[in-house]
């Protein structure tokens, strides 16, 4: 008889949820001169009030779109076939892709805030500019560019948006139905089933 | 084990498949593959242009002088333009003698595409009063009140000069100096 994990129905409507009503999971704003609106699924910049388009940002966002979907769908037939011996595998192939997603993009948000020290070290290394930042993953910072006589600053604002709560979410469910899931696994291997 | 192998082949064609794809229908150029495109229009406009316009004379004796002098700013960009703060020190071409130091009292929009007369309010020292007196002015008597006229005309220089403007909330600021710009007024009289 084949068990089903209730918890893994839960987390791939909430992956299919994260793909089809996307919202930015994070954005930065410098003034009114630069807007960033990122997710997994959609990344825009605006630039003066114009949109633009970075080609291979379309088709990497594409992938995870992709890899999400069938992450869900992983998820789906893996709870339904709970007490099968494949399901174990497919459960893992899904939490891990939906970790994968999550996970990196934090690690590019990280980079974005945490590395902008080195951009600015590089900056004024190779094209004789100086350059200073402060942007948080959430809250107000500051970046400041010299060059020669001229220096442009302005306040960065970040925050961080509702999907993002849900991303995290649907990880820490993943997570538990992974576990979940090796339980039923064990529960039965001792009945004989 | 079967199914282990499908699923590993199934997660890489996933993840690099459209990228591929994308490259495939970019001919296999990297470069403009990763290369943002930016729409036609998008920048500036072109970069404001400043130039010193004339010069008033708001107070000049017992020891001080303040004169108003007048940047011409002409904004050539798209967008409005808030002339935020200039500060800069007035220093005699011929002596290099520092007259006084000058900044602005008030911050100055200028709409896209127009032209604005910014006031910046110079305040002279007793030293630099006492240098243009000496140096750069005579006086004559004003026939009809009878009062002392000061006729002062001097080459200046701008030296120290910093000017702050702001933009789409961004804020850019500019050092700049001029050389030998034309500084007379009369002041007293009627």
């Amino acid at each position: 008889m084949a068990r089903v994990n209730f918890l893994g129905f839960i987390a791939g409507a909430l992956i299919i949820y994260l793909v089809f009503f996307d919202a930015p999971w994070w954005t930065l704003s410098a003034g009114e001169a630069l807007s960033l609106q990122v997710s997994p699924f959609n990344i825009t910049m605006v630039v003066l009030n114009s949109p633009v388009e970075v080609p291979v940002i379309y088709y990497i966002t594409l992938a995870a779109k992709i890899t999400a979907l069938a992450a869900a769908a992983a998820f789906f037939v893996g709870s339904a076939a709970g007490g099968k011996e494949w399901s174990r595998r497919v459960i893992g192939f899904a939490w891990i892709k939906i970790t994968s997603i999550v996970v990196g993009l934090f690690i590019v948000l990280a980079i974005i805030s945490y590395g902008s020290t080195y951009i600015g070290q590089y900056l004024s290394q190779y094209l004789s500019m100086s350059a200073s930042y402060n942007i948080p993953l959430m809250g107000e910072g500051h970046f400041e560019i010299t060059y020669g006589s001229f220096s442009i600053s302005a306040n960065v604002l970040t925050s961080f948006g509702q999907n993002s709560m849900i991303a995290a979410a649907a990880v820490a469910l993943s997570i538990v139905t992974r576990i979940y899931h090796g339980k039923i696994e064990f529960e039965k291997a001792w009945r004989w089933e | 084990m079967a199914l282990r192998a499908a699923l590993m082949i199934l997660s890489f064609v996933l993840a690099l498949g459209p990228i591929v794809y994308g490259l495939y229908l970019y001919n296999w150029n990297v470069y403009e593959y990763v290369t943002p495109t930016f729409p036609e229009g998008i920048g500036l406009g072109g970069l404001p242009s400043i130039s010193i316009g004339g010069v008033e004379a708001e107070h000049f004796g017992a020891g001080a002088f303040e004169l108003t002098l007048y940047l011409v700013v002409d904004n050539q960009m798209d967008t409005q333009l808030t002339v935020s703060n200039v500060t800069f020190d007035l220093y005699c071409s011929e002596h290099n003698v520092k007259l006084g130091s000058a900044y602005m009292e008030s911050s100055v929009e200028v709409p896209a595409g127009q032209t604005a007369n910014v006031p910046v309010k110079m305040v002279g020292t007793f030293d630099g009063f006492t240098h243009v007196v000496s140096y750069h002015s005579y006086t004559y008597t004003d026939p009809v009140t009878n009062q002392t006229v000061y006729v002062v005309s001097f080459p200046a220089n701008i030296k120290n000069g910093v000017l702050k403007l702001s933009f789409y909330q961004v804020e850019l600021q500019s050092s700049f100096e001029y050389a030998n710009v034309p500084i007379s007024f009369e002041f007293g009289g009627e």
